[in-house]
C-alpha cells in the first residue's frame, strides 16, 4: 500500500498499482483520472510507499511520519447514518 | 261587375280592367254552377291570397312573408340528409355522417364528426398542437403541447455507497459560466467535501472529475456570487471539531478550484445556509452557534480567499439543530432568516441589513405560533416577481407555508396554505423560476418517498400552487433544487435513499399542467378542443385494448404503463381517459 500524506496526515490510501501523479497544484488519482484531489499538491503533501496501515484507517484519522502511524487528536468519527434533514 | 268572365276554352282571362278586390274571384263551382275538384285563387279585400289546392308551380315560388303550412311540407332530400342554413342564410342540405359519427357544432356550423364519448373542452393553444397530443394548460389559460416532464437521474458522486447516506450535499448553478457546481460529503473517500461541475443539455447532465479536498464535511449549503464569479459552500468541519467553515469555488470548463477552507465561526456549528446579496455585493451565512443562538455573518471574497465580518443575529433568537435558512430579497435589499425555534419548535424569521461587513437584524417575528411544528424540513425562498418571501415548514405530515411581506426591518405574513397533506419531508426546498415567475417546491411524497413538485404563484400574500407533480420515481432524500436560466429549467440535487446515491435531475418547471389529449390538430393562437377526464381519445394509434397509457417522466408521448396513467385503451385508435394527473 502507499499513502499520501498532507501536512503531516495521511489523507489517502491507495494499493500499491494504483496511478496517482502529484503536480504544483493538485493530485490525479487513476488512469484514467477519476478523482483529483484539490488541496494535495507537491508543497504540501508527500507520498510514501511501502506502508502498512493501521486496520480502521480513515482519511485524516493518523498521522504518518514516513515511518510511525499516530492517531490524529482532532478526528470525530463520523456518526454511523447521518441526518437526512442536513 | 259580376258573373262568368273570360273564354273556358282557352283557359285564359284576359282584357278585364278591374283590381284584384274587384276580381273577388271565387270556387269556380259557385262561379258556374258545375262542381270541379279544383278551386281557384280568391283574393279577398285585402287583397289576401286563400284558398289555395293543390297549387302546382313550374317556376320558382318566392314569399315576402312567412309562408306557413298546417300540412306537411317536403323536398327533395337524400336519405339521412338534413335541412340546416348555410353561410348565405338559407337552407342546405347536410349529408348524414359516417357510421358512429355525432352531429356537433363549431359554434357556426353543423357537422357529422366521429364520437367521442364526450369529455370535451375548447380552449386556445400556445403553440401548434397534433391531434391525439397530450396538452396541459398553461398559467394564461391557453394550452401547449406536454413536454419531457424530467431527464433520467444522473448519479452525482460516480462512486457507489454501499453503506452510510451521502447526507450532505449542496448545490448552485453558476450564472456565469452557465454550470451547475454540486458539493458533497463523498462518504466513500473518508467523509471529503468534494465537488463536481455538470452542464445541462436538454434534460441530461453531464459531469466533469470529480474533485476532492481533505476535509470531512457535513451540514453543507452553497450559493453563488456572479459578482466575484465563486461558488461559496458553507459546512460543518469535521475535521476541526466541528467548526464552521467556507470554501469558494471557482470554475473552469467543467473543473472547479478549491480556494482555502477558511472558518467562521470557532465552535459547534449546525444548521447554516448562504445567500448572496446582490445590492451589496456580500454574502451573509446564518447559522446555529453552539449555544443554539442564531448568528450571521458577512463574507466577502478576495480572489479565492473568504474573510468574515462580526457575528450578529436577532436578539433571543435560538433555533432547532436543522431549521436554520436564509434568502435575499431583492426587492427591499435585506436578507430575511428562517427557522424553528428551540424551545416552541415555532417557525420563526427576522429580516437582516447588511452593511459594509457588517449586518443588523430587526426583531423576530412568529410566522405560526403551532406548537405542532416539525423540528426539520423548513426553508425559505424569495419571489423576484411577487417580491414575496415563501416559508415553508410541517406540521406532521402537512406541509404549510406563509407569504412573507418585508416593511423596512420588520416581516409579516400572509393567511395560512396547506401546500399538502402527504408531504413534509426532513428536507423541503424552494427555488423561483423565473422564466415562469413560479415557485417551485421540491418534497418527498409521504406515500411513495418519490421526489415529488409542487408549484405556484403569490397572489397578494397567499400561495396559490398546482397539484403535485412526479419528479423522481425513486425514493428520495431531498438535497435541493437550483433554476437554469439558459435551459429555463430546474436541476434537483437528492440522495437516493434506494442506493444511497447523490444524484441529479433535470425538472422541466415550465411544462404545462395536463389537461387532457387534444381532440384535433389545433394551430397557435386558435381554439380547438381537448378531450379531459371521462372522455374517449379517438384519434390515438397501435394501442393495446385494456392496457393502461400515461406520461412517464422522461416521455412526451403517450406510453403504455408509466407511473403517470391517465386512461385505459378501448381499442387501437381510442383511449378512454379515466384516471390519473400528471
Amino acid at each position: 500500500m502507499k499513502t499520501l500524506v498532507k501536512d503531516g496526515f495521511s489523507v489517502y490510501l491507495f494499493a500499491d498499482d494504483k496511478v496517482v501523479n502529484t503536480t504544483a497544484e493538485y493530485t490525479e488519482i487513476g488512469s484514467p483520472v477519476e478523482l483529483i484531489a484539490g488541496d494535495c499538491n507537491t508543497s504540501n503533501s508527500v507520498m510514501y510507499t511501502g506502508v502498512t496501515a493501521p486496520e480502521n484507517w480513515t482519511g485524516l484519522r493518523y498521522l504518518f511520519d514516513g515511518t510511525t502511524w499516530s492517531a490524529n487528536p482532532n478526528y470525530v468519527a463520523p456518526p454511523a447514518e447521518e441526518e437526512e434533514s442536513e | 261587375m259580376a258573373g262568368y268572365i273570360g273564354a273556358k276554352s282557352s283557359g285564359i282571362i284576359s282584357g278585364i280592367d278591374a283590381s284584384i278586390a274587384e276580381l273577388n274571384l271565387t270556387d269556380k263551382a259557385a262561379a258556374n254552377g258545375v262542381t270541379e275538384a279544383n278551386k281557384v285563387l280568391t283574393a279577398d279585400a285585402n287583397k289576401d291570397v286563400t284558398a289555395v289546392r293543390n297549387l302546382a308551380a313550374t317556376g320558382n315560388v318566392t314569399a315576402g312573408g312567412a309562408v306557413i303550412a298546417t300540412g306537411t311540407v317536403t323536398r327533395a332530400l337524400t336519405r339521412g340528409s338534413i335541412d340546416v342554413g348555410n353561410s348565405s342564410g338559407v337552407s342546405s342540405a347536410l349529408a348524414k355522417g359516417a357510421a358512429g359519427t355525432v352531429l356537433t357544432s363549431d359554434g357556426t356550423d353543423l357537422s357529422f364528426v366521429a364520437a367521442s364519448g364526450g369529455g370535451e373542452q375548447t380552449f386556445t393553444a400556445s403553440g401548434s398542437i397534433s391531434a391525439g397530443a397530450l396538452v396541459g394548460l398553461n398559467s394564461n389559460g391557453t394550452i401547449s403541447t406536454m413536454g419531457v416532464s424530467a431527464g433520467a437521474p444522473v448519479q452525482v458522486n460516480p462512486t457507489n455507497h454501499t453503506g452510510a447516506h451521502d447526507s450532505t450535499r449542496a448545490i448552485v448553478y453558476d450564472t456565469v459560466n452557465n454550470k451547475t457546481i454540486q458539493f458533497f460529503r463523498n462518504q466513500q473517500n473518508s467523509g471529503y467535501l468534494s465537488v463536481r461541475v455538470g452542464t445541462v443539455s436538454g434534460t441530461s447532465i453531464s459531469y466533469g472529475t470529480t474533485v476532492a479536498t481533505s476535509i470531512q464535511a457535513r451540514f453543507m449549503k452553497a450559493a453563488y456570487d456572479p459578482n466575484a464569479q465563486r461558488a461559496v459552500c458553507v459546512f460543518r468541519n469535521d475535521s476541526d471539531t466541528s467548526d464552521g467553515y467556507a470554501i469558494a469555488v471557482s470554475v473552469s470548463g467543467t473543473t472547479p478550484t478549491f480556494g482555502s477552507a477558511a472558518e467562521f465561526n470557532n465552535d459547534n456549528t449546525e444548521a447554516i445556509d448562504i445567500a448572496f446579496d446582490n445590492n451589496a455585493n456580500k454574502l451573509v451565512i446564518v447559522y446555529r452557534n453552539q449555544a443554539t443562538a442564531v448568528q450571521a455573518k458577512v463574507a466577502s471574497i478576495s480572489g479565492t480567499s473568504l474573510s468574515f465580518g462580526s457575528a450578529a443575529g436577532p436578539s433571543g433568537a435560538t433555533a432547532n439543530s436543522t431549521t436554520v435558512f436564509c434568502a435575499f430579497d431583492s426587492n427591499s435589499d435585506k436578507v430575511v432568516a428562517h427557522w424553528g425555534d428551540s424551545v416552541t419548535n415555532y417557525p420563526m424569521a427576522a429580516v437582516g441589513t447588511v452593511s459594509g461587513t457588517s449586518i443588523s437584524w430587526g426583531s423576530e417575528v412568529e410566522i405560526e405560533a403551532e406548537a405542532g411544528t416539525a423540528t426539520a424540513g423548513h426553508n425559505v425562498g424569495f419571489d423576484a416577481s411577487a417580491n414575496k418571501t415563501m416559508h415553508i415548514y410541517g406540521v406532521g405530515n402537512i406541509l404549510r407555508c406563509k407569504i412573507g411581506t418585508v416593511s423596512g426591518t420588520s416581516i409579516s405574513f400572509g393567511a395560512l396554505t396547506i401546500l399538502t397533506a402527504a408531504g413534509n419531508s426532513n428536507a423541503n426546498a424552494i427555488v423561483f423560476d423565473s422564466n415562469k415567475n413560479t415557485l417551485v417546491i421540491f418534497f418527498t411524497a409521504l406515500s411513495t418517498n418519490f421526489g415529488s413538485i409542487l408549484r405556484g404563484q403569490i397572489s397578494g400574500t397567499s400561495f396559490f400552487t398546482t397539484r403535485t407533480t412526479l419528479a423522481i420515481e425513486n425514493s428520495t432524500g431531498v438535497g435541493g433544487i437550483v433554476f437554469d436560466p439558459d435551459t429555463n429549467q430546474c436541476i434537483t440535487q437528492f440522495g437516493n435513499d434506494a442506493g444511497y446515491n447523490i444524484e441529479s435531475s433535470i425538472f422541466n418547471s415550465a411544462n404545462p399542467a395536463w389537461v387532457g389529449v387534444a381532440a384535433e390538430s389545433i394551430s397557435n393562437g386558435a381554439t380547438g378542443k381537448v378531450t379531459v377526464i371521462g372522455g374517449i381519445s379517438i384519434n390515438q394509434s397501435n394501442l393495446v385494448t385494456g392496457a393502461s397509457y400515461g406520461l412517464p417522466l422522461t416521455a412526451s408521448v403517450l406510453t403504455g404503463g408509466s407511473n403517470n396513467v391517465i386512461g385505459t385503451a378501448l381499442s387501437a385508435s381510442k383511449l378512454y381517459i379515466n384516471v390519473g394527473k400528471i
